[in-house]
């Protein structure tokens, strides 16, 4: 039996798809492919003596939370997974945490990794790196959008040569990217030119600043609110999970109960004419967004009304369920994508 | 150095000279933190007058006895894999056995657990009540070889490696092939001009002749590994008897026979056993059938090494089972929210007993309609001097998330013993070391405490009140219907607790 994991490891929705399944006191199953969340705002926490724990275990420690813990609580304690991404060289112990927290032992693992021109080639060498240090045999980068339109194939019927718009959530505005479909031995996304970055107010950091810094002006006057950054309530909000009251620690060791504040219309109609622009002369669009419920379905209705096509909004596991896709390809030697180098 | 025979029990100096530990006591000492000259497992330390002193549990003599100090006797020994059980007390030394590998089987369970870390205590109280079914054993390394090793095994004794050894014997003149230099000097020095003079009146000479062998390395290591195996499996089964009429049972039952049949067939054909350190020649490396063998072998060995450390330190398996056991009794409170829990960094091999290490709180549940939190702490570190005098080593902390008042602590006493012990009379002492403790300065925190021992078979439920302080005592195995009536005892133990201490 080979283990082939996807990896969608981003900061924000750490997700893995992945072909087995273990069951306490059973022998390790092979099947349907199982979805295994790392945590919202991913993290990883250090034990001490450069043992880190990544994934969902370090969503739930208390590790880093406050000095309300404790010892533990000590902010070095805890790095967040998307500032390890966006520096990844001195992080390559935490990033394959990370990874470990999300699938152990793996035969073939593809990560997903940005395509807006912000992972250098330095950066991609250091991700590699960690991935071999997190014990994945075989191993391959994968930008976004192609595992976004990977994941998506599974669902939807493509014909060759059409023109395909990805748009993706990321952490400071969107990306666009324009793919087309090769067809070989089987159906091959091309990665066409153009695109790129486009900042916007709804990119994932500016929301998260914004709904975290209401939750740390709130009525009451209690001066020292900084056990308030550990808080889940931000990500649960502007990720479009049920808002639900959180009980926090505060420095003190007592524990308060805190309300989810609702998340304000934001309205950024420049970023999606731009968007508009790119994806003009697309036959359909497919929007990734880690993001579920009204957020994400504003975003698609934005580009609807601009655009003659189809725009269909894909479930967060998309782009994991996509790399999940590409391992498959890798191990049966299939070409993953086409890549078609800039007009210089 | 204090020896405490239960963590209540009054001290007894072993410099002073003490009667000598049995199957009926705990191994706990109390010295100064940086004591040692002997092995132990840290349990708890705090501080007195600036200088730190440890709660620390001392490991169990594989024989059964030790010189000490403090002297051991009477207790069961490490059962050897070999010997099939005759007399009382090579019974109970299995049964004891038995008990240790289903404690470390639902230990075992929390690493399979943690492959899906958001799921972890839903995926282990699935497990634990799968272990409440004794018809249906678990998947165990031997069940594993004896489904995948037994066709390996068929495909060798067919197609056996052989080598062909060359030796010197007397050869009929016809039948003589290949000399060597002996054989020539041999038939240089016999009297006689022409050849068949000097082979005389048998017609013999001395020449080199090749026969069949079976004494391989290889072989060797297969010898050894079907003997290791049988042994393996007979202990498997005598601890799954009720559940003799499932599927595993009977593969590990034909897979005992057909190895028992191996070992007289290798026994005939002269081929020796193997001993443990071998470097693996070429064979075991790359004949597929050799290789998996080979490493099945590595497997079983690892095992009972890992079994030898285990039984030393089983103590120390109780108290994470019941650590476990709690956690998983909040977990299923309807109204608990699991709001943190310390990372589970899981070994490779048990150091001092402990497959798993964690810090504390490891785990921390949201009563939500309660309104309070409640968090379970094992082994905690620097502990007050009030938790120190109860000696406890798990600990419940609950709070009231809207009152002022201080949190109180309940202490989870986990004994192990290799007999079962009165547990009316454990409570009763238990409640009354709770209540000399209300007496050191401060507020009262604890007046309630939980005493979980082994069942042996019997579960039992004993509660008492001694001024206030309400401890109850729980009786409760690993396996089987003990285990399924010893956490529904629990679960209405961590009920009840929850309510009664509501404000």
């Amino acid at each position: 039996m080979k283990r082939l994991v996807g990896y969608d490891l981003n900061g924000w929705r750490d997700l893995a798809v992945r072909n087995w399944i273990q069951i306490p006191g059973e022998d390790d199953k092979t099947g349907p492919d199982t979805v295994i969340a790392g945590g919202m705002d991913g993290s990883v926490v250090s034990l001490g003596k450069n043992r880190y724990i990544g994934g969902a275990q370090a969503e739930m420690a208390p590790h880093g939370r406050g000095p309300g813990w404790g010892a533990i609580g000590a902010p070095e304690n805890r790095s967040r997974v998307r500032d390890l991404l966006a520096s990844p060289a001195n992080a390559k112990d935490r990033i394959a945490a990370s990874l470990v927290g999300l699938a152990q032992r793996a035969d073939v693992g593809v990560l997903a990794i940005s395509d807006t021109g912000a992972v250098t080639e330095e950066m991609q060498e250091t991700l590699l790196d960690a991935m071999r240090r997190a014990n994945v045999r075989h191993r391959l980068l994968v930008w976004r959008p192609v595992l976004a339109l990977l994941g998506a194939m599974g669902d939807c019927a493509f014909e060759g040569r059409e023109r395909i718009g990805i748009v993706t959530h990321e952490t400071h505005g969107f990306g666009t990217r324009i793919l087309t479909l090769r067809q070989g031995k089987v159906l091959t996304p091309e990665r066409r030119p153009g695109g790129g970055l486009h900042h916007s107010a709804l990119g994932l950091a500016p929301l998260y600043s914004d709904v975290a810094s209401r939750l740390s002006h709130p009525e009451s006057g209690e001066p020292n609110k900084n056990y308030l950054a550990a808080s889940s309530i931000p990500i649960r909000v502007i990720l479009g999970e049920p808002p639900e009251a959180e009980v926090l620690r505060r420095n003190n060791g007592s524990w308060t109960v805190i309300q989810p504040p609702a998340l304000p219309p934001i309205r950024d109609p420049d970023t999606f004419d731009a968007m508009a622009g790119d994806l003009g002369d697309c036959d359909r669009v497919y929007v990734e967004t880690p993001v579920r419920g009204p957020l994400a379905e504003d975003v698609r209705n934005e580009l609807h009304h601009r655009l003659d096509v189809d725009v269909t909004l894909l479930p967060p596991e998309t782009v994991a369920k996509g790399a999940r896709v590409a391992t498959g390809l890798l191990d049966a030697g299939d070409p993953v994508f086409f890549d078609c180098p800039p007009r210089s | 150095m204090n020896l405490f025979r239960r963590p209540w029990a009054s001290p007894e100096d072993i410099s002073a000279g003490i009667g000598s530990l049995g199957p009926g006591d705990c191994f706990l000492v109390e010295e100064a933190a940086e004591d040692g000259g002997h092995p132990y497992a840290q349990l708890l330390d705090w501080q007195v007058d600036g200088r730190k002193r440890a709660l620390k549990l001392l490991p169990y003599p594989k024989a059964g006895h030790a010189k000490g100090p403090p002297a051991v006797e009477g207790l069961p020994f490490r059962p050897k894999t070999n010997v099939d059980p005759k007399t009382t007390q090579e019974y109970e030394a299995a049964a004891a056995l038995g008990r240790m590998n289903q404690v470390v089987a639902r230990l075992m369970e929390l690493e399979a657990a943690l492959d899906d870390p958001e799921k972890v205590w839903s995926r282990l109280l699935e497990a634990w009540q799968r272990a409440e079914n004794e018809e249906n054993p678990r998947m165990a390394e031997i069940v594993r070889q004896a489904r995948d090793i037994l066709p390996r095994l068929h495909s060798l004794e067919k197609g056996i490696r052989r080598v062909l050894r060359r030796t010197r014997e007397m050869t009929p003149l016809s039948r003589v092939q290949e000399m060597d230099r002996a054989s020539m000097l041999w038939i240089a020095r016999q009297p006689g001009r022409t050849l068949a003079e000097r082979a005389g009146s048998r017609q013999r000479m001395l020449a080199i002749v090749r026969h069949e062998n079976f004494d391989t390395l290889e072989n060797r290591v297969l010898h050894a590994y079907v003997v290791l195996a049988a042994d393996v499996a007979r202990e498997w089964i005598q601890e799954h008897q009720s559940a003799s009429t499932s599927t595993r049972y009977r593969i590990v039952a034909d897979y005992r026979r057909y190895c028992r049949h191996l070992m007289r067939v290798f026994s005939d054909l002269g081929i020796g056993r193997a001993g443990p350190g071998i470097t693996p020649n070429y064979v075991l490396t790359d004949n597929r059938d050799y290789r998996m063998v080979y490493n099945a072998w590595l497997r079983l060995i690892r095992r009972e090494r890992e079994i030898d450390d285990l039984w030393a330190w089983q103590a120390q398996s109780w108290t994470d089972f019941c650590t476990l056991a709690v956690t998983l009794s909040l977990f299923t409170l309807d109204e608990a929210d699991l709001v943190a829990q310390s990372p589970v960094l899981w070994n490779s091999e048990a150091i001092t007993g402990r497959w798993f290490e964690q810090d504390n709180p490891l785990a921390v549940f949201w009563l939500r309609e309660t309104g309070r939190i409640v968090e379970v702490q094992a082994r905690p570190k620097t502990v007050s001097s009030r938790q120190a005098a109860v000696r406890a080593h798990v600990w419940l902390r609950i709070t009231d998330i809207k009152g002022d008042g201080m949190p109180r602590r309940i202490p989870v006493w986990t004994i192990h013993c290799f007999q079962p012990g009165d547990m009316t009379a454990e409570v009763q002492q238990a409640a009354r070391s709770l209540q000399m403790a209300q007496q050191i300065r401060g507020v009262n925190i604890m007046k309630n405490g939980l005493v979980l021992s082994q069942a042996f078979g019997s579960p039992q439920v004993e509660e008492t009140d001694a001024g206030g302080c309400i401890v109850r005592g729980l009786s409760l195995d690993a396996v089987g219907d003990s285990l399924a009536r010893g956490m529904r005892e629990l679960g209405a133990y961590v009920q009840d607790l929850v309510l009664e201490t509501a404000p």
